[in-house]
């Protein structure tokens, strides 16, 4: 408990300053998704560091992982089993992580995990047993919290960023992939860093509510555009309305991948990006669950998915991260 | 009569012709004298030439003369007028299914490329060319539209620069789909809000052409407005005449003591006449006007409006599809043309319009509720092929049939603004002609007395 008290205190101290020089006007005035509580650093501060446990950290899988089609019962596992086929919410158009094919099915290193939590549910994968259901960044907490049973989805695969203000919507898995928040420019041009583009007074496109978006009020003369889509970006983008993409290097990731001007020089040290699965805040069994699943794709499932996704291409190098399990179940 | 200050005794020449001290100062310039002085020498002269028995007469003589002259120029007028704003009224209805063409064009080429899009289809696809052939007639129309009406032309060229953004777009989102990318998503969406979404900087197409039919549709009012006003003006000028000629005869039957003057008795008579014919014909064309106005016109509008919002639900039902995660947003869209477009029809079958396209475009709608139930199961592919196959289909008929219901209301208003016309040219100068007669007949009657005195 001490130790936690010295690392938030540091954070607090690192974080001060930084939201200090963000003056208001320059702040998008798209409201935040998500900053109800840990005050006005909370969105923007690393993520991680900012809260006890940990953004990071979620629930140590049980000693016996439930096998497929024996569900607990009186979890949402075993609900989804008795219906038959588990909903998961995820994007339709963020290449590389989850977009939909022209043949109508979805691909990408969320939907390979939303494919693994499938099976570890009923021993496969087929779309009889996995349903996806395109969701909006926005409708993220409602959709879950809400369920599939009422129109919602059991459980997000959405490049969603672990935050401690999250934490308060619903529960998350342990990371399942790192990202960063990285800058996307044009091939040879001369501002290839947020403080550079900064300086220079360019346009930066982010979607709204987003914490990169929150970021960008750090790089003091950067002319912040919110969106809804990060392919709204990229359109603008194109068209020279905007200099530069900012997000996670993931999602810039599948953006390059559709214009060979586009580069991403990956010199930006912003925050870390954790994303985590995540289910209904009254579910913490299913994160803990999804958690035993994540733990056995360590034997190669995980890479498996990071090549077949095409993300091992973009951005080579990934490993699993480890696990933090510091978080205590509640009982 | 002419009450005047002018003494009763200064003498008078029973043929009223002026005396010569009035000569004098009447051309009295090259004398000093004061201009009270001359007003008062002005006003004895006339004074003397209206005073007694033939001065009544001759001031009866000018007040019949008058006011037939002014009944003949009036209701030629009245009829001029009406003739007038029946044009008016046609043009301006013409220009309002001009511009309501050129909104269907634009949301019919909406439709087409987002469903082409659900399809993966590239332009030069049937979409495609569907597509391509609603922008020309779209662009043509501004054209039409800008150079018939100028009050429009700045909205409109607002459209047309907008349009060029909006082809723009497409033709990126067409490109980038066409190679798997899902930036054209992106540029999909751009180009639906250059149609739908005003922003600070860029206005929308829709809601500014929109406005354009307002005003359009204002310009038509006006004109009816005028329309009917002109029948006002002939009944009060007909009223004026009437009462002043027949003032004038009982006048001279009292004071000459002779019941019958032929002259204005005929002149009467001629005024009458006309009255009648042009009563009677501002009576046929009013209810010919009022008819068109409420039914052609009335199902023209209706139907256009009710086109323009199925089209638009269509695209919606396309990009509901398309960009899923906002499918709800889109739904209430759909929902909303959908409302307008049932209401609509329903407003062009009472105008008399008859079918035109509702049990085709009920048919349509229920296409609708499998794609949705197939996409909230989590069918997709299911809920594409029925929004691009079934839903086509149906909606094909719809348009067709609507189609052509449109196209012979519109012609209807046209051809039924377009034949009074020349009724009411006609009547104009019949007006002006037996007004002139009976003005003519009216100093005739007078001057007939005024003999007398000689």
């Amino acid at each position: 408990m001490k130790r936690r008290r010295a690392v938030l205190a540091v954070a607090v101290a690192l974080a001060l300053p930084l939201a200090a020089c963000s003056t208001p006007d320059r702040t998008p005035q798209i409201p935040l998704a998500s900053t109800s509580s840990g005050g006005a650093s909370s969105a923007s501060a690393p993520a991680a560091a900012s809260c006890s446990p940990a953004a990071n950290a979620s629930y140590r899988p049980s000693a016996s992982q439930p096998l497929p089609r024996a569900m607990p019962p009186g979890t949402l596992m075993s609900t989804v089993q008795k219906r038959g086929y588990l909903v998961v919410g995820t994007s339709s158009d963020t290449r590389l992580l989850s977009d939909r094919t022209p043949s109508g099915a979805f691909e990408g290193f969320d939907v390979e995990m939303a494919k693994n939590v499938a099976e570890a549910i009923f021993g496969d994968s087929t779309p009889a047993h996995l349903k996806f259901r395109a969701i909006s960044a926005g409708d993220r907490v409602t959709f879950v919290n809400n369920g599939a049973d009422k129109g919602g989805v059991d459980m997000i695969a959405r490049a969603m960023t672990m935050t401690c203000s999250r934490w308060n919507d619903v529960r998350f898995s342990t990371v399942y992939f790192q990202s960063t928040q990285q800058v996307l420019v044009r091939k040879g041009a001369k501002e290839t860093t947020l403080a550079a583009l900064g300086r220079a007074k360019k346009k930066v496109c982010a979607t709204n509510g987003s914490t990169s978006i929150a970021a960008l009020a750090r790089f003091s003369g950067v002319q912040p555009v919110g969106v809804k889509y990060t392919t709204d970006c990229m359109a603008l983008w194109q068209q020279g309305a905007v200099d530069g993409i900012t997000g996670d290097d993931a999602i810039l990731a599948g953006l390059t991948e559709q214009d060979p001007s586009a580069v991403v020089p990956g010199q930006e040290n912003i925050e870390k990006e954790p994303y985590g699965l995540a289910v209904a805040k009254n579910h913490p069994e299913f994160a803990r669950f999804i958690n035993g699943v994540l733990e056995q794709m360590r034997s190669g499932a995980w890479q498996a998915a990071y090549r077949s996704s095409g993300l091992a291409t973009r951005l080579p190098g990934r490993t699993q991260p480890a696990a933090n399990f510091s978080r205590s179940f509640p009982s | 009569m002419t009450q005047t200050t002018t003494p009763a005794t200064s003498a008078r020449p029973p043929d009223g012709r002026p005396s010569p001290d009035v000569d004098q100062a009447a051309s009295g310039a090259s004398q000093p004298m004061s201009a009270s002085a001359a007003g008062r020498r002005v006003r004895g002269r006339l004074g003397r030439a209206f005073e007694g028995t033939p001065g009544r007469l001759r001031t009866a003589a000018i007040v019949g003369v008058l006011v037939t002259l002014v009944f003949a120029a009036v209701g030629a007028n009245a009829f001029r007028t009406r003739a007038d704003a029946l044009d008016d009224a046609r043009n301006s209805a013409g220009q309002l299914v001009r511009v309501q063409q050129i909104a269907t064009d634009l949301v019919r080429a909406d439709s087409l490329v987002t469903n082409a899009f659900l399809q993966g289809q590239q332009s030069g696809s049937a979409g495609g060319a569907g597509y391509q052939a609603a922008i020309t007639d779209a662009s043509k129309l501004l054209a039409e539209a800008a150079q018939a009406q100028p009050g429009d032309a700045q909205a409109l060229a607002a459209v047309n620069d907008s349009l060029t953004k909006y082809t723009a777009a497409i033709a990126r989102a067409q490109a980038t789909n066409a190679q798997g990318f899902q930036v054209g998503q992106a540029y999909l969406r751009q180009a639906s809000n250059l149609l739908r979404v005003p922003t600070a900087t860029q206005p929308a197409m829709l809601p500014t052409l929109k406005a354009v039919v307002a005003a359009d549709a204002g310009r038509v009012d006006d004109a009816f407005a005028a329309f009917n006003r002109a029948s006002l003006v002939l009944a009060l000028s007909g009223l004026l005449v009437f009462g002043g000629l027949l003032g004038v005869q009982l006048w001279l039957a009292r004071r000459t003591r002779r019941v019958f003057n032929l002259p204005l008795t005929f002149g009467t008579a001629v005024v009458v006449v006309s009255l009648v014919l042009g009563g009677l014909t501002m009576i046929f064309t009013q209810s010919s006007v009022d008819t068109v106005r409420d039914t052609d016109y009335a199902a023209t509008r209706a139907l256009s409006e009710a086109r323009i919002a199925a089209f638009d639900a269509k695209s919606n039902e396309s990009l509901a599809l398309v960009d899923q995660s906002a499918a709800a947003d889109y739904e209430t869209k759909y929902q909303n043309q959908i409302r307008i477009a049932h209401d609509e029809l329903a407003a062009a079958a009472e105008a008399g319009a008859g079918n035109a396209g509702r049990t085709e475009f009920e048919t349509w709608t229920t296409t609708h509720q499998g794609i949705r139930a197939a996409d909230s199961r989590g069918n997709w592919n299911a809920a594409v092929q029925i929004a691009t196959g079934q839903s086509n289909q149906r909606f094909k008929a719809f348009d067709e049939t609507s189609g052509s219901a449109l196209t012979a209301e519109a012609q209807q208003v046209a051809d039924n603004l377009g034949s009074p016309h020349v009724v009411l040219v006609i009547l104009g100068w019949l007006t002006l002609a037996l007004g002139l007669i009976a003005a003519i007949a009216a100093w005739l009657g007078v001057t007939q007395r005024l003999e007398e005195y000689r």
